[in-house]
């Protein structure tokens, strides 16, 4: 894919630089174009009555349950936007962010349920430190994998959201099985009250501090993806990893460790669900998120800000997509709107670049500099 | 375990693993001719709810089967060949898109037939004498006929990649698009045909899913049937028959949870369970340090994933 490899770090990221602002309105446009097509098809699926507007306006923005629905889903979106875009940084795609986020979760109730006595304020940052723990730790073989073998990371990262699945079954229907739910298996028993997070009320709408987390996640992600040399290698790294070799950076561990970055926020995501909103370890704390989240961080091109305003975009989907779930659509039609976001996206990209639009541009010498608009 | 156990086995992982040879075969077609279609899964889904709803309607399981195919290459021709070769949309970016178009797709063709029943079973080939065979009789000469398709065409690619000239034309788009093209192969109808008859074997696959394993429809049934085969096309080095060899013991994978679970052995069926995906990883692994350390056998086709634009380089 990359053909023009660029030869020094800083023009290596400028030329990523450049090629993302200029296609920002053209994506914009393209998300657009995405989501009338995704409305167009839901206005044909529909049960004959349903106001589709109506629906999407209630069930969002329009009341404060709405609102306050749209930003809970938003909150584990943007972590896990987070969690791919951290691992896109370093030229990886991180697809095991599901199974990351669950075993995620599993550390924090292990640790909840094993220490239940102790007092919120030790037991919440106790739980939140063992997500970020489990879901590093579910990302470290093909972290491993990848950065030393050069094993596929799309294939390891996936398969291992299988082995999460099961993994949570393993432990709602044994160890952690609950009596509560007679013969119900799907969540355990909630986790200490004291653990669960607060929300503060704004206009009607109670707002997770979950959700500060999360921006305080993306907020720090841009400083050090800004402003330190650990962002600065894992982005030269990614954007030409011979840029990286060159400057001498250990391109292999820089790899090695955003995977683990990516897993950890993932994990995080997983507590925050399980503690602000679901209260019990169950695989329904994953609603595809990990899936989102991958169309979340390519909307965003990479760009940390950007992942806060695809996520909440996306969280607005998901939305619509639970609330019309009564009104006829099923739960896979969230999948196949931001799929079609995604093609719209890529064509958007890939047209004015190098596709039919511009088959008859001139190619330029070998020896010139690369162009600003050529991608890496 | 018992004797009829282990023969069970080995005759269900047949159904479970010939699935996969039919996608995996589909994918080593696509990237032989350069293209990557990671969105394999969301095509045998496709397959998969589109070849049951037909079968349900038509009361023809036969016919579904044929649709599963019809299906599958619509699908990926339209959202994977035509965005990838003509606008040259990143291949793994289409690949993810198809992948959840797919998902929500099936489950939203499928949502209403989740309590039917298919019209009848598809007909069995009995092989006379050999099926009476101890422990391989019923696995290997004993299967309903799309198994033995399954084969046939696994066979039949084989000898058009490696006996023919057409195939060796295939094979040069993959290693060298540019030079394909200068010795006046057509690359870019070429890759959109086999992308295409690529995503009809995926559909198969995801057709025999759904009408011959598992006969019945529900959401996300692949349960990442399509990441399997996508690894099981680097397992065996771009080489179609050995699929047929991986395809099968990743079926005796898949079906050692319920093996398991119905004999008792103690291990929790949702540990068992784990074992392909667990399976398919150390496999990726193992081959990468084998290659690292003695040099591989021929890997990848050179120019996978590489766009191609004629007129350029």
């Amino acid at each position: 894919m990359s053909s023009t490899a660029a030869r020094s770090p800083a023009a290596a990221l400028r030329i990523a630089e450049l090629a993302g602002n200029r296609q920002l309105w053209l994506r914009i446009a393209a998300i657009a174009v995405g989501l009338l097509l995704g409305l167009a098809y839901l206005s044909t699926q529909l049960t004959p009555g349903t106001d589709l507007f109506q629906t999407i306006w209630v069930s969002t923005l329009g009341t404060p349950l709405g609102i306050q629905q749209w930003i809970s889903l938003a909150t584990p979106l943007i972590l896990a936007g987070c969690a791919v875009a951290v691992a896109r940084r370093a030229g990886l795609w991180n697809i095991g962010v599901d199974g990351q986020l669950l075993v995620g979760a599993w550390a924090a109730t292990g640790v909840a349920f094993s220490l239940p006595s102790l007092p919120g304020v030790l037991l919440v940052p106790l739980m939140l430190l063992a997500s970020l723990a489990g879901g590093m730790g579910w990302a470290l073989v093909p972290a491993l994998a990848q950065a030393y073998l050069r094993v596929s990371e799309v294939v390891t990262t996936l398969m291992l959201n299988f082995v999460a699945y099961s993994w949570t079954t393993y432990w709602i229907t044994g160890p952690w099985k609950s009596t509560e739910y007679a013969n119900v298996a799907l969540q355990t028993k909630p986790i200490p009250e004291s653990t669960f997070l607060p929300s503060f009320t704004v206009g009607g709408a109670a707002i997770g501090v979950s959700f500060l987390i999360a921006v305080g996640v993306v907020a720090a992600l841009w400083l050090v993806f800004r402003h330190t040399h650990f962002g600065f290698r894992t982005h030269v790294t990614g954007a030409s990893e011979e840029a990286g070799r060159y400057a001498g950076f250990d391109t292999r561990r820089a790899r090695f460790a955003a995977m683990l970055l990516s897993g950890a926020i993932a994990g995080l995501a997983g507590s925050l669900v399980e503690m602000s909103t679901a209260h019990s370890y169950a695989p329904s704390l994953t609603d595809n998120t990990g899936y989102v989240g991958i169309v979340v961080a390519i909307l965003a091109a990479g760009s940390m800000g950007g992942v806060l305003a695809t996520g909440l975009l996306l969280a607005l989907l998901q939305a619509v997509g639970s609330a019309l779930r009564i009104a006829g659509v099923t739960s896979g039609v969230v999948l196949l709107l931001v799929g079609l976001l995604l093609i719209c996206a890529s064509l958007a990209a890939a047209l004015p670049r190098d596709g039919i639009l511009r088959r008859r541009r001139r190619v330029p010498p070998p020896d010139a500099e690369p162009s600003p608009e050529a991608p890496r | 375990m018992s004797f009829d156990v282990f023969e069970g086995m080995l005759a269900s992982a047949m159904l479970a693993g010939i699935p996969l040879a039919y996608a995996a075969l589909g994918e080593l077609l696509s990237e032989r001719v350069g293209v990557i279609n990671i969105g394999i899964e969301g095509v045998m889904l496709v397959g998969a709810a589109v070849g049951f709803v037909i079968a349900v309607d038509s009361g023809s399981t036969v016919t579904g089967f044929v649709a599963s195919a019809a299906a599958g290459g619509l699908f990926a021709g339209l959202f994977v060949a035509l965005p990838i070769v003509l606008a040259r949309a990143s291949q793994i970016v289409i690949g993810f898109a198809a992948w959840f178009i797919g998902i929500g797709l099936s489950a939203e063709l499928g949502a209403s037939y989740t309590s039917s029943a298919l019209p009848q079973r598809m007909a069995e080939i009995q092989v006379p004498l050999l099926r009476d065979l101890p422990l391989v009789g019923k696995a290997f000469f004993e299967q309903p006929w799309p198994v033995y398709l399954g084969v046939a065409v696994v066979l039949a690619v084989a000898f058009l990649l490696n006996r023919t000239r057409h195939g060796m034309n295939l094979r040069a788009i993959g290693e060298d698009p540019g030079s394909a093209h200068a010795a006046g192969v057509p690359v870019v109808r070429w890759q959109l045909l086999y992308v295409t008859v690529g995503g009809a074997l995926m559909g198969l696959g995801g057709g025999m899913l759904s009408l011959v394993t598992i006969r019945h429809w529900q959401d996300q049934m692949v349960a990442g049937g399509g990441w399997i085969a996508l690894a099981l096309v680097i397992f065996v080095a771009w080489r179609p028959v050995s699929l047929l060899w991986g395809a099968y013991f990743f079926g005796i994978l898949l079906v050692l949870g319920d093996v398991g679970q119905s004999q008792g052995w103690g291990i929790p069926s949702p540990i068992l369970d784990m074992a392909p995906y667990l399976l398919t990883i150390a496999v990726l692994i193992a081959r990468a340090t084998r290659t690292r350390r003695f040099g591989g056998p021929p890997t990848a086709p050179a120019a996978l994933g590489s766009v191609f634009v004629r007129g350029q380089r």
